[in-house]
């Protein structure tokens, strides 16, 4: 018996390493020992964020240390931004539909994962296969309307096939056949696996050989029919097969026995029974072993006649199929070209009612017949499937797809069956292939926040370290993209990362000009510093153009009643009086100066300002101040010309030109200013006490 | 090996005369600032696969041979470091570019490398030389720079320098990881006498010493870098040399009830990052920030890119390389 090779239409030859290859290159080709022994090597800056890398030309050692022979060439000085992982366009799609059902499982799983059970698992684990199936129509239809083929699109195509192989076994394995109050058989499951994944015989064969036969004659004739027809018996299409059987028995050139066969084992063939729910094992082990024997006494019948007959090709064909019906190892392994179709048939012809821990044992007997080492990572991480042996299938996994070992981890830590892996690796799996996958869709502008989900829900330190530690790095390109970050934060309770973005986004509006954007963000923060910063050019602003259009800023800013800052009462109260004042209401006006200053909300190098508005009243034709009121505002000249640092701030205040219109002198201007003010105040005085 | 061609990647030319010995990107990645033997640094602007060229800042008389990007909280700061002996602090202010705000030339040869420690300790600068000395360059509270020059430690000269993670080992799980008493205090060295130096603060002595030699190295240590914190039980250090080695060097969390915040020396293992030497020279190591992938740059000019795998052993994940162009 020849050893089968494990030959997979689903090869997925992508080495686990990537190479990225500069171009244009930096040196001639074949001159890199020359290139190297003049200073030469290559230098790189990691980006914060993506999987980037910014590559250079370094020199090893300074100019001073090496012959002057040496020259410069323009390659030396360029610089190539590198991507070491990127995430197609082609599967953002995906991304987004499994990164939706990644998330809701966490948050079911996460409230009530026993009433959720195997069944809810089993729902949003179909919810994932869709989404790989529909990737596949996808690309396929994509390449068709370019009409042209895309190696892109077959790496593509093979590995989402792949995929979508492992997680339906996996499905199979540990969801389907394990829905509790079922004892189900894993063998249906099994055969609707193998020939959805792994079709044969095609269905485009078959149409071949049927568009070619116009009579059973030119059936008979068609070299493509019998091994078609032994396919057909491998992957249990028992129909197609029947029918097939009686199209060619009537042939002439076929011998009778081989006619006679052929019908008898079309009979066979529909009538193989099949379970039905509310049918007992019992009952159907006894329908089977009779079918069984049948098909045994069939291909002993059939076997009989090869020393009597000369060779005859059809009936040799006859004879394996019936062998494969009654389960013939031998035969079924011989004529298997998968180790998935040996496993089948086996299943099929041998044990119909066989559960899903009888997989294992029966996979190690058909792969003693194959060449495993010349297995594919497919292959591969099937077995391991099949075997329980999750180390190694996560791994292979992994180098099929960093989606699907992320994933299946997932699920099988929802399963409950990864636990007792954990110790086998140095780090905790599930966290570890989510890294893997967040830092991959990190790296592609439309899957930041995708990205950071994978970090976040890992559950980990590091998981939420990488969420903080990405998205403080992350541009602030617009109020939306922000406002999701913040939401991002938000959900994981990322208290420092929301401070340092409001803080950013502060400084950016502040920059813009958008002040009352500005404050709100520094408020939220509660940094009252830069607020205090912002009121003051609000102040100085209205000092150098003497139009005051700050006041929609303050109202926008005041509007929620919860922001309290000593500079916005004072810019908010200096609005008012200057309202007041404007619509001649000079009492009021008085009353909101003064109150201005008592209750010490004006900035220092402000209140000079403030005497100085209060001249006019001072001065106006009725009394706005009463003696007291007098009292107080000569109390805050004498504050400001006996203070250090109130003098002080006047003097900065004058060097810094917040006082525009005095070109000259400024601190002389004012401290004219300030005389006659204090002269203001000695009229007031002496008008008061008269009133009185 | 699969290939993957880089025809789109942004490529550009730096406009320097001389050689490039260092490219470094800002906290965001959205800045790169090179630095050359003709005695200068340009600052670009990288966005959406283009670049814009910023500025050139001339202020050494030598090659440049480090620059480093300060943490965004203090504004728009670029340090650089010459064979002039001398390490220069440029800020950048609107409408003036970058203009030196410090110049440190305490150093009697060239210096060459340096490293800002993490935001937490404020702004303080590392600088290592070719005199074999250290310095610490500290942003006061009264708004002046201080300069404190370390014992050498390295007697024939410093070649690489590296702060450790802020945040002790195992201290996410404790109350106050983040307060100024719970930091930690601590930098590599990396030197010509092929050794790789741990320095931690002394409350004591109000400075800092060396706590650890690490020997294994077979030639001059040509950088150092530890890895960012990010949760991880382990510490840990790389360090790469012109032996055709890189180290990684990993030291566990120290033990549950200390609070101090302090890495205690309970003693790191080393683990060659190959089981087999590189073919040439190693320059550079460089962690990735989320800490899981180290970069490292080699004289046969290849890049290449090292991850854990989930037995912890560490194994080249993708290589960047230069294999020459057709004439």
């Amino acid at each position: 018996m020849s050893r089968i090779k494990g030959v997979d239409k689903f090869v997925v030859e992508r080495e686990k390493e990537t190479a990225l290859h500069l171009k244009p290159g930096v040196f001639p080709l074949g001159r890199q020992s020359e290139w190297a022994a003049q200073n030469r090597t290559l230098t790189f800056a990691l980006h914060p964020l993506t999987a980037g890398v910014a590559v250079s030309v370094a020199g090893k050692v300074p100019r001073e240390n090496i012959s002057k022979d040496i020259k410069v060439y323009a390659p030396d000085e360029r610089v190539y931004f590198c991507k070491t992982v990127a995430v197609s366009d082609a599967r953002l799609p995906f991304a987004n539909d499994t990164h939706a059902v990644f998330l809701a499982m966490q948050s079911i799983m996460g409230q009530d994962a026993e009433e959720v059970g195997v069944e809810g698992l089993l729902r949003m684990s179909a919810l994932y296969r869709e989404a790989m199936l529909q990737q596949v129509r996808m690309l396929q239809d994509g390449e068709q309307q370019q009409q042209k083929e895309s190696e892109f699109v077959e790496t593509e195509v093979e590995i989402f096939q792949s995929m979508h192989a492992i997680w339906h076994l996996l499905e199979i394995i540990y969801l389907t056949t394990n829905l509790p109050g079922l004892n189900t058989s894993v063998v249906p499951y099994y055969m609707e696996w193998l020939n959805f994944n792994f079709p044969a015989p095609l269905a485009e064969d078959g149409q071949r050989i049927a568009d070619s036969a116009r009579d059973a004659d030119a059936l008979n004739k068609n070299t493509e029919l019998w091994p078609y027809l032994k396919k057909l018996a491998l992957r249990g299409h028992m129909t197609t097969l029947a029918n097939m059987l009686e199209q060619v028995a009537p042939a002439q050139d076929l011998s009778a026995p081989s006619a006679r066969w052929a019908r008898e084992l079309a009979r066979v063939s529909r009538e193989m029974p099949l379970g039905t729910s509310d049918e007992t094992t019992g009952s159907f082990n006894a329908r089977w072993r009779r079918w069984s024997n049948e098909t045994h006494d069939i291909a002993t019948a059939i076997g009989s006649l090869f020393s009597d007959e000369k060779d005859d090709p059809p009936l040799r064909s006859l004879f394996r199929i019936a062998e494969i019906l009654r389960g013939e190892v031998d035969v079924i392994s011989e004529e298997g070209e998968l180790w998935q179709d040996v496993l089948g048939a086996i299943l099929l012809y041998s044990e119909p009612t066989a559960q899903a821990d009888r997989l294992p044992t029966l996979a190690q007997v058909v792969l003693e017949q194959f060449q495993t080492d010349e297995f594919t990572q497919l292959d591969r991480a099937l077995v391991a499937l099949i075997n329980h042996d999750l180390a190694e299938f996560l791994v292979y996994s992994n180098q099929i797809d960093n989606w699907l070992s992320a994933h299946t981890s997932d699920i099988m830590d929802h399963l409950g069956i990864l636990e007792e892996w954990r110790s086998v690796f140095a780090v905790d799996p599930r966290a570890h292939f989510l890294h893997l996958l967040g830092e991959k869709y990190l790296s592609h502008q439309d899957l930041w926040h995708v990205g950071l989900d994978y970090f976040g829900q890992s559950k980990t330190l590091t998981g939420m370290s990488l969420v903080e530690e990405s998205i403080v790095r992350m541009p602030l390109e617009s109020d939306r993209k922000a406002q999701k970050m913040l939401d991002v934060c938000a959900k994981y309770g990322l208290s420092t990362a929301i401070d340092r973005i409001h803080r950013q986004l502060g400084r950016q509006k502040w920059q813009r000009g958008r002040l009352g954007a500005a404050i709100g963000h520094f408020a939220r923060v509660g940094d009252r510093n830069a607020i205090g910063q912002i009121c003051d050019q609000l102040w100085a602003e209205y000092l150098k153009s003497g139009k005051l259009t700050y006041g929609p800023i303050i109202d926008g800013v005041m509007a929620g009643g919860r922001l309290r800052h000593d500079r916005l009462q004072f810019l908010t109260q200096y609005r008012d009086f200057h309202e007041s004042y404007k619509a001649g209401d000079f009492i009021a006006a008085g009353r909101l100066l003064l109150a201005i200053l008592v209750d010490e909300t004006a900035p220092l190098h402000a209140i000079p300002d403030l005497l100085v508005d209060a001249i006019p009243l001072l001065e106006g034709d009725s009394l706005v101040f009463s003696a007291d009121d007098t009292f107080e505002l000569m109390r805050c000249a004498e504050a400001l010309t006996q203070s250090p640092l109130v003098k002080k701030s006047i003097d900065t205040a004058a060097a810094d030109q917040m006082l525009p219109w005095s070109e000259e002198s400024p601190a002389t201007t004012r401290q004219d200013e300030l005389g006659i003010f204090n002269v203001a105040c000695a009229r007031n005085l002496a008008r008061s006490f008269v009133v009185l | 090996m699969s290939i993957v061609t880089n025809d789109e990647t942004l490529q550009f030319d730096t406009q320097h005369e001389d050689m490039i010995h260092d490219a470094q990107l800002d906290y965001y990645g959205k800045r790169l600032a090179t630095c050359s033997s003709d005695g200068t640094i340009h600052v670009f602007e990288i966005k959406d696969n283009q670049q814009r060229f910023q500025e050139a800042l001339k202020g050494h008389s030598g090659p440049v041979w480090q620059v480093a990007w300060a943490h965004p909280k203090f504004g728009s700061v670029l340090a650089s470091c010459s064979y002039d002996g001398t390490v220069l602090i440029w800020k950048e202010t609107a409408g003036s570019g970058f203009t030196v705000i410090k110049k440190h030339d305490k150093h009697q040869a060239s210096v060459n490398a340096i490293a800002w420690a993490s935001h937490e300790l404020g702004p303080v600068l590392l600088c290592g030389s070719s005199d074999g000395k250290t310095s610490l360059l500290s942003f006061t509270e009264e708004g002046v720079w201080d300069v404190q020059m370390l014992r050498s430690a390295h007697a024939t000269g410093v070649n690489a320098v590296s702060w450790a993670p802020v945040i002790a080992t195992g201290a996410f799980t404790q109350g106050g990881a983040t307060q100024s008493g719970g930091l930690v205090r601590q930098f590599a060295t990396g030197g010509c006498d092929n050794n790789v130096k741990i320095w931690s603060y002394s409350d004591e002595k109000k400075t800092y010493e060396v706590v650890q030699t690490l020997e294994g190295h077979g030639d001059w240590v040509r950088d150092v870098a530890y890895a960012p914190n990010i949760g991880l039980p382990r510490t840990y250090l790389a360090s790469c040399s012109q032996d055709k080695h890189v180290y990684i060097w990993t030291q566990d969390a120290s033990s549950s009830d200390d609070h101090s915040g302090q890495n205690h020396s309970v003693g790191w293992t080393s683990r060659a990052l190959s089981s087999t030497p590189f073919s040439d020279v190693v320059w550079r190591v460089s962690w990735s920030m989320s800490g899981n992938v180290l970069a490292v740059s080699c004289g046969d000019n290849r890049i290449t890119l090292w991850k854990e795998n989930l037995k912890g052993e560490w194994e080249s994940i993708s290589e960047i390389n230069e294999d020459g162009h057709k004439a």
